[in-house]
């Protein structure tokens, strides 16, 4: 009952622990204002074409923001530098946001009509744990 | 704006070329964009240091002029500029800080 009670008020102190410890050093904060983690940013912007377009990341990246304008398109992204997932599409004039399972290491951008052009703009967020 | 406050907010109409740049108080948990009227591009700075400003992001804003965009965004300034010369974006910009930093 006592536990219960400590844990609904949030003052167990081994949560605490765990967000100071291991939470906070790779970004994560105890936030209710709707951003569980935070970053810092590198932009990688151009035109796909028919072949692929590779994009390396500076940085390690666990969550990807990806525009396109003009035409579809598609991106992939790499973990071990060498193997892409699955291609996911992204529909002209819109903005997705891609939570990545593991570090990001590359992506690469295609159209998906040969031909066509799009315009993108590939955001990969980075902790703030590992900054320059 | 009190300084205790947990978010901070600017708004106004973006200029064709990067100003000074918006010095947040702390540094950011969250920035949430709104446009209206025209695509601008952002860049931000992770200190106060305004020589080191990070890649430019464009921002947009859809068929009816509207854009809404919500940055997981750490830093410590954030500055703006409309994307093309002459279309003049308005804007607000609320850089969301943790209460527990000022403790």
């Amino acid at each position: 009952m006592l536990k219960r009670l400590i844990n609904t008020l949030g003052l167990n102190i081994k949560i605490w622990l765990f967000r100071a410890l291991v939470l906070l050093p790779f970004g994560a904060y105890p936030t209710t204002i709707g951003y569980s983690y935070v970053f810092m940013y590198r932009t990688y912007s151009g035109t796909a074409g028919d072949g692929y377009t590779n994009l390396e990341f500076d940085k390690k990246t666990k969550l990807i923001y990806a525009w396109t304008w003009a035409a579809d398109m598609y991106i992939q992204v790499s973990y071990d530098g060498t193997n892409y997932d699955s291609p996911i599409e992204i529909t002209a004039d819109t903005e997705i946001p891609i939570k990545l399972p593991l570090a990001g290491l590359k992506a690469r951008v295609t159209n998906k009509v040969s031909g066509e052009s799009p315009r993108y703009q590939v955001i990969a967020w980075y902790s703030i744990s590992k900054r320059r | 704006m009190a300084a205790y406050d947990p978010y901070y907010s600017y708004s106004g109409n973006a200029p064709d070329a990067y100003g000074a740049g918006i010095t947040f108080a702390k540094r950011t948990k969250g920035v949430d964009v709104m446009l209206w009227g025209n695509s601008v591009y952002i860049s931000a700075s992770y200190s106060t240091d305004t020589d080191e400003w990070e890649g430019d992001i464009e921002l947009g804003v859809d068929a009816d002029g509207v854009g809404v965009h919500q940055l997981p965004l750490a830093c410590r300034m954030i500055r703006i500029k409309n994307k093309t010369a002459g279309q003049t974006a308005r804007y607000l910009i609320t850089g969301f800080v943790m209460l527990t930093d000022y403790m």
